[in-house]
């Protein structure tokens, strides 16, 4: 081989791992070092193919002379900075949805979906339960690798040893399998309610009718970006209790606006055209004049009942941890 | 680890700093690359070129050193460095900091 076609081989393949615009600067000034390199070796004497060897050989492999030139730019996804709080939500996040992938898995077997009949059928779901996982994994390193890009600052600017919050007392403290706990059933709930919202069911026992969906499977699958936003709603304040570990008014702030856009949102989904099953509805109507009961409250009450024990629940959620705040957080500043 | 391993380590580190201080103490005038490479060793420090060229760059990017192509002298067209006012000022601070360091080692070291 030509030694031109060496060097070139050589410097193409250093400057290939180099940003573009710096690429032929330094493409030129790598073939001069090559050049005063074999000047220096073989004085006036014509260098060889061997003598060029000797030297790339000597600069060490591509990438690791491209990578000095990189030393000063941040050639990671996910920095040490990051990382430990990468991995902790990664974690969760894919455990999480392991567990709620194979319930919604066994819920279709049971209600013997489609595609869930037969063994090929399952095995199919699990390679597209193992694809989600790599792609839930990919989102999250997206979303860090954002965090790494932004710098976004994790750590409370202003440190002053005496802003240390005191060493909480036991029931301060927010237990990190609480709030693990609330991720995961949360989680759980939404994957399984977005895979099989049938799992809702009334079983009409008085009658030859069965078991009839409350919700409408199509509806339900529709509002999904709906119910992701409910779902970090819902996350996003257990998330946040993770994080801050104690009752404070940060987090009492933080739980009130969560709590509440849940909420708001969650109105929104009830109040989805046709979420209530119309075969739902007209069994009601069926079974009301059949029986002589009157089951009409299920019809719109159904939702006014449902938000009304929502709004409940939130609110004795909301309100305990804003007096949990206030008692334990009057200490710090 | 081996020991040669933590050696070889620790020398890099102890390394790194100063190899920045021996480029910039060297550019008042314009050089290139190689030259500075063969500077250097004649003063018996060796650095590699493969740590000295992206070093020059990174110099540069950070405004301490600026470059110029000369075409001029002979066939080869060479890049060459040369510091800069801010190249300048930080390696007085740079300077003074060494001798304060090389100083108080001096000390702690015969102590120990």
């Amino acid at each position: 081989m030509d030694y031109n076609e060496l060097i070139e081989r050589y410097v193409y393949a250093v400057v290939k791992y180099l940003p573009r615009k710096t690429r032929d600067d330094v493409s030129k000034e790598l073939r001069t070092l090559i050049e005063d390199m074999l000047e220096a070796r073989c004085g006036l004497v014509a260098p060889t193919e061997k003598d060029v060897h000797v030297i790339l050989a000597e600069l060490g492999t591509p990438y690791e002379l491209a990578q000095n030139y990189n030393s000063q730019k941040e050639t990671y996804l996910i920095g040490p900075k990051y990382f430990p709080i990468f991995k902790l939500v990664a974690s969760i996040v894919l455990i999480v949805n392991l567990c709620a992938t194979f319930l919604a898995i066994m819920i279709a077997i049971i209600f013997k979906e489609e595609g869930a009949q037969t063994i090929t059928g399952i095995i199919q779901m699990l390679f597209d339960a193992v694809g989600s996982l790599f792609a839930m994994f990919g989102i999250i390193v997206l979303i860090f690798a954002g965090i790494e890009r932004k710098k976004v600052n994790i750590e409370t600017k202003g440190y002053d040893p005496y802003n240390l919050p005191p060493v909480p007392k036991k029931e301060e403290m927010i237990k990190k399998s609480e709030a693990i706990a609330g991720i995961v059933f949360t989680s759980i709930f939404f994957l399984v309610f977005l895979a099989a919202p049938q799992v809702f069911s009334i079983q009409i026992f008085s009658s030859e009718l069965g078991i009839f969906t409350v919700f409408n499977e199509v509806i339900v699958r529709n509002s999904w970006l709906l119910l992701f936003a409910i779902f970090l709603t819902g996350i996003g304040s257990e998330i946040a209790k993770l994080i801050e570990g104690r009752y404070t008014k940060r987090l009492a702030v933080i739980c009130t606006i969560t709590n509440f856009l849940s909420f708001f949102l969650f109105a929104l989904f009830i109040n989805t055209k046709g979420l209530i099953d119309s075969n739902f509805l007209k069994v009601i109507n069926q079974v009301s004049t059949q029986e002589g009961v009157n089951l009409d409250f299920l019809k719109l009450d159904f939702r006014v009942g449902f938000l009304l024990v929502l709004g409940l629940i939130i609110s004795i959620e909301t309100i305990s941890i804003i007096i949990k705040a206030y008692k334990y957080d009057k200490n710090t500043k | 680890m081996e020991k040669n391993d933590i050696i070889s380590g620790m020398i890099m580190e102890l390394r790194r700093g100063t190899i920045v201080l021996c480029v910039l103490s060297q550019l008042e005038e314009p050089m290139y690359g190689y030259s500075l490479v063969s500077a250097l060793s004649d003063s018996g420090i060796a650095v590699e070129a493969n740590t000295l060229y992206p070093l020059l760059r990174r110099l540069e990017s950070q405004g301490m050193l600026e470059s110029k192509w000369e075409t001029d002298n002979g066939p080869k067209p060479r890049k060459y460095y040369c510091i800069t006012e801010l190249g300048k000022e930080v390696l007085t601070v740079m300077k003074n900091q060494w001798e304060q360091t090389v100083n108080s080692m001096e000390v702690i070291l015969r102590k120990g």
